[in-house]
């Protein structure tokens, strides 16, 4: 374990993804930092999901992975499960489960096999389902919730799997405005706690609040920057077909200074 | 057994539990000659010997199935996965018409038969379900796992058919076969159900935290940590083996393996360690009612079991899709 590898939760190297015969992402290098939050941008069929599953370990891939100081390889998959979370987009989710086994089965990488919940295990699912504000209806089976409630039960369920990387395809789809604000204020928890957190987001605006960007084309990662540079709007506007109009915000901090509007 | 993580205060199990007694009661004094309730001392052999394995084997088929069909419905995350759609119940049926053939006239002990009968039905369930897999690429894509297992079932049917029509001697116990009948189940198809109940029980209970993580999707369940591919590949075979140590002793018998577990879940939101053995008793409960009015209903001629299963299974069916198409979701 080399001392450059420690700060960074996840480093990825020379990272080639083939689906169906075809090579969908090309030699991509990128390293997350401990305690940050990265949003993955780019036109749709850039590759983000097919890389974000490849960061988890979900599909084959050419290159090498470092998670947390430790290859890929050293990785046992339970100790993996434990560290690093991931959650899908558009993951189908049976309807006969109720909101509460579904929160739990994201302690599974931490209980022995078919143990009781512990103490802490409930505690830590009551927390997550409190932080996405689905406590209260804890009982009810997934086949009662619309869309948003769904996906923000999907959400406590990776909160509660407590991991150092979490990964997040389009956390936020069909998620009500108020709820895409405590997402983005649990998510500021957690990269101050030191968790380090990939989200595939379309809303841009959101986006612009992460820490980093890395901004996906056609496979290729175009652009690795800060949200309010100059070479980051660019890259942006680049690969969204110069579609993207800036605008500056008065009596805003840094980072928080840029929205963007379509034209 | 308590769920292991929702308390779940629902009362099936304590009647589910209750019904298999009354159908156990009932399953007893019931003979051909109508309701004999006193007559249990002059014909206790007849009560040890015939209905008493008759109703036990009502019960274990029906658990079988129902721990099959809960088992396929968790394994392809389909509501429709039972094991005569994914044509497991067909390959099971050839097996035993190929088991009989050759076995039929040969100077084995009858517990040998069974088990050999048993092996071929396993071997043609296991069989007919890699098949189906194969021509539906796998298990993502609903539509084509149940066309397949459509072919595969007629397919594997035809020729169990046209076997017992090459093969004369066997048809009497052939034809028994094909429409589903408990009549012929004695202590030693009970014996080898039972074991077999036990073993998948067992297996089904100890991998029951994969069929969870699947119910959120393959992808989830591997970024959980669960051992997805391996644990799949040993379910399809204790699935295989439920179905086909329940249509060795029984015949075809159908629907019950897909009702079970939908009447379970539609009362019992619960983890799979549950609803699995709900699933179990619900079928024991569905296959011994019927059983009881196979021999009711025209006494003292009897139905054959499967028929009327079929009937009552086909008919729930259809309500089941309604349900489905109202509520806006798709199969």
């Amino acid at each position: 374990m080399s001392s450059a590898s420690q700060q960074f939760a996840l480093e990825a190297q020379q990272l080639s993804i083939c689906l169906a015969g075809q090579e969908v992402v090309h030699g991509v290098s990128l390293t997350l930092p401990k305690g940050q939050w990265v949003s993955l941008v780019g036109p749709n069929g850039a590759g983000k999901s097919t890389l974000l599953k490849a960061l988890a370990g979900l599909i084959e891939f050419e290159g090498r992975v470092v998670l947390l100081g430790q290859p890929w390889s050293d990785w046992t998959r339970r100790a993996r499960a434990q560290r690093m979370a991931w959650l899908g987009q558009a993951e189908p989710g049976q309807d006969d489960l109720t909101v509460y086994d579904v929160a739990m089965l994201g302690r599974l990488p931490h209980q022995a096999w078919l143990a009781s919940p512990s103490p802490k295990d409930r505690q830590v699912v009551e927390v997550a389902l409190r932080t996405v504000q689905a406590w209260d209806w804890r009982s009810r089976s997934l086949g009662q919730l619309s869309g948003g409630e769904r996906q923000r039960v999907l959400l406590a369920r990776a909160l509660a799997v407590q991991a150092d990387v979490l990964l997040m395809d389009e956390p936020l789809a069909g998620v009500d405005l108020p709820h895409q604000a405590d997402w983005l204020e649990w998510v500021r928890c957690l990269t101050v706690q030191g968790t380090s957190v990939v989200s595939v987001l379309h809303e841009l605006n959101l986006a612009l609040q992460a820490d980093r960007l890395w901004v996906m084309s056609q496979g290729l990662l175009v652009h690795d920057g800060l949200p309010h540079e100059a070479d980051t709007h660019n890259a942006l506007s680049q690969v969204f077909e110069n579609r993207l109009h800036w605008q500056q915000m008065a009596g805003q901090d840094l980072k928080n200074r840029w929205i963007v509007t379509l034209r | 057994m308590g769920s292991r993580f929702n308390p779940d205060p629902s009362p099936l199990g304590r009647w589910l539990m209750l019904l298999a007694i009354a159908i156990f009661m009932l399953g007893l004094t019931l003979g051909s000659e109508g309701w004999a309730f006193l007559s249990f001392v002059e014909d206790r052999q007849l009560v040890i010997d015939i209905r008493l394995p008759r109703t036990v084997g009502a019960f274990l088929a029906g658990a079988l199935l129902g721990l099959a069909g809960a088992l396929a419905q968790g394994l392809f995350r389909n509501p429709l996965a039972d094991p005569y759609l994914l044509g497991s119940a067909s390959g099971a049926g050839l097996g035993v018409a190929i088991g009989l053939i050759f076995l039929t006239g040969t100077s084995l002990a009858p517990w040998v038969m069974r088990v050999g009968v048993t092996g071929m039905a396993f071997l043609g369930a296991w069989g007919a379900v890699l098949v189906t897999l194969i021509l539906a690429w796998g298990v993502q894509h609903t539509l084509r796992l149940l066309l397949a297992g459509v072919v595969v079932g007629v397919v594997l049917g035809a020729c169990a058919s046209l076997l017992v029509l090459l093969y004369p001697k066997v048809q009497g116990s052939a034809q028994a076969f094909m429409l589903g009948s408990t009549s012929f189940v004695g202590w030693h198809g009970c014996i080898l159900m039972a074991g077999t109940l036990v073993l998948c029980g067992a297996v089904a209970w100890l991998t029951s935290p994969v069929l969870d993580g699947l119910a959120l999707g393959e992808s989830t369940a591997q970024s959980l940590g669960l051992p997805v591919t391996s644990v799949r590949l040993v379910l399809v075979a204790i699935m295989a083996l439920c179905t086909a140590a329940a249509v060795a002793q029984t015949g075809l018998i159908a629907f019950v393996g897909l009702a079970a577990p939908h009447l379970v879940r539609s009362q019992v939101k619960a983890v799979h360690a549950r609803t699995l053995f709900l699933s179990c008793g619900m079928g024991a409960v569905l296959l011994g009612g019927a059983d009881l009015m196979a021999r009711a209903l025209i006494a003292p001629l009897e139905l054959p079991v499967g028929v009327l299963t079929s009937i009552l299974g086909g008919g729930y069916m259809l309500v089941l899709m309604r349900r489905l198409s109202k509520g806006g979701r798709s199969l």
